[in-house]
């Protein structure tokens, strides 16, 4: 059975909350022991994709990824919007969909775009804030069974874990505060603007196709202010 | 180059070599808008539909990013390990910038040079009117 879905989403543009990301969290480069997590996850589970995925002021950004089509490798990130993701930030609860089809109250984008129907996530913390989930989605209706969901929380803990030591690398803030709100927030926008270079880049390089281009902008229609991304 | 200075900058140079990357950068995206207004003008007068959707894409793009930058460049961390740490992000985002301008922008320029080069000769640099006249 799915669960309740968190009305009030709020908490996703607490300037405390947003300013847990830094540099060290979003950030392109893999990360071997968060990629290992997320195969893990998708092992356990039996389905095929699983994400790290940092729920920011306009988007989730995936931190690691294993089984995203090709267009969503090569932006690594959608509109926050449309995520499921961020239920289980906002919530700060773990969250179960067996069917997104049958489940009223989800963005429709993410299973009308890429056919999403199965989720599990968890919260992932950091430095007492709810930054993003651990969750593993399957393209067919699916429910995972007591045991699967104890070791993909076991994996969350260890992802958050990871996470909390990457954040340790930035700082304190300090100082003037207000000054660093503007600067944190003018960074963000540099930071969030990423997947659309990315996917820019790909598809320069032959990477991915005009199509899957398309689809993935698409994905990132927030971004740009277009209402389908092209 | 500047670019280049600014990575291998320290703590305390780069807010003054930043701000000099500002100046740069916007009197850059301006001249570059002027070209994509003009290339976009002779696509629809072209009919070339395929181009103006691409070119729309990606200078679509291309202006969020560019705007986010300076945005940044013009509100800078006033911590130099945040300054530091940040401006990779930053720095990173600017090469990726030019090397979708290299591999898909400009090629689409010059085809369009090519097919109406008084149109908009004057907005190229004079490597990237060489470059379109041998071609």
């Amino acid at each position: 059975m799915s669960e309740r879905l968190p009305k009030d989403l709020s908490v996703l543009d607490d300037e405390w909350r947003l300013s847990a990301f830094e540099s060290p969290l979003l950030d392109y480069t893999p990360d071997p022991e968060l990629q290992a997590l997320v195969s893990a996850a998708s092992e356990a589970s039996d389905f095929p994709i699983a994400l790290v995925s940092l729920v920011t002021h306009r988007l989730q950004f995936f931190r690691a990824q294993v089984g995203l089509p090709p267009d969503l490798c090569a932006a690594m990130a959608t509109d926050r919007c449309t995520s499921f993701c961020q239920f289980v930030v906002a919530g700060e609860q773990h969250l179960r969909i067996e069917d997104a089809a049958r489940e009223p109250g989800l963005p429709e984008d993410l299973i009308q775009r890429y056919g999403i129907r199965a989720y599990v996530g968890f919260p992932l913390r950091v430095m007492g804030r709810t930054v993003g989930s651990f969750c593993v989605i399957d393209l067919k209706p699916a429910e995972l069974e007591a045991p699967a969901l104890v070791r993909l929380e076991a994996l969350a803990r260890k992802a958050e874990a990871r996470l909390e030591e990457l954040a340790r690398q930035s700082p304190p803030v300090e100082g003037n505060l207000e000054a660093e709100g503007e600067a944190h927030r003018a960074w963000m926008a540099v930071a969030e603007a990423r997947p659309l270079l990315s996917l820019s880049e790909q598809f320069s390089e032959g990477k991915i196709s005009l199509e899957e281009f398309q689809r993935g902008l698409g994905a990132l229609a927030g971004l740009t202010g277009s209402s389908d991304g092209t | 180059m500047l670019l280049r200075a600014c990575d291998g900058a320290s703590s305390l140079e780069l807010p003054a070599l930043l701000r000099q990357l500002r100046g740069a950068f916007e009197l850059h995206q301006e001249a570059k808008e002027q070209v994509y207004e003009a290339v976009l003008g002779v696509c629809r007068e072209s009919n070339d539909t395929t181009t103006l959707s691409l070119l729309s894409i990606f200078r679509t793009n291309l202006m969020v990013m560019s705007n986010a930058v300076k945005s940044f460049l013009g509100s800078i961390p006033p911590d130099p390990t945040h300054l530091r740490m940040r401006f990779r992000t930053v720095s990173d985002s600017l090469r990726s910038m030019m090397d979708v301008e290299e591999k898909s922008v400009f090629p689409l320029f010059l085809r369009h040079q090519r097919l109406s080069f008084n149109f908009y000769a004057g907005a190229f640099s004079p490597a990237m009117r060489r470059e379109g006249e041998q071609s």
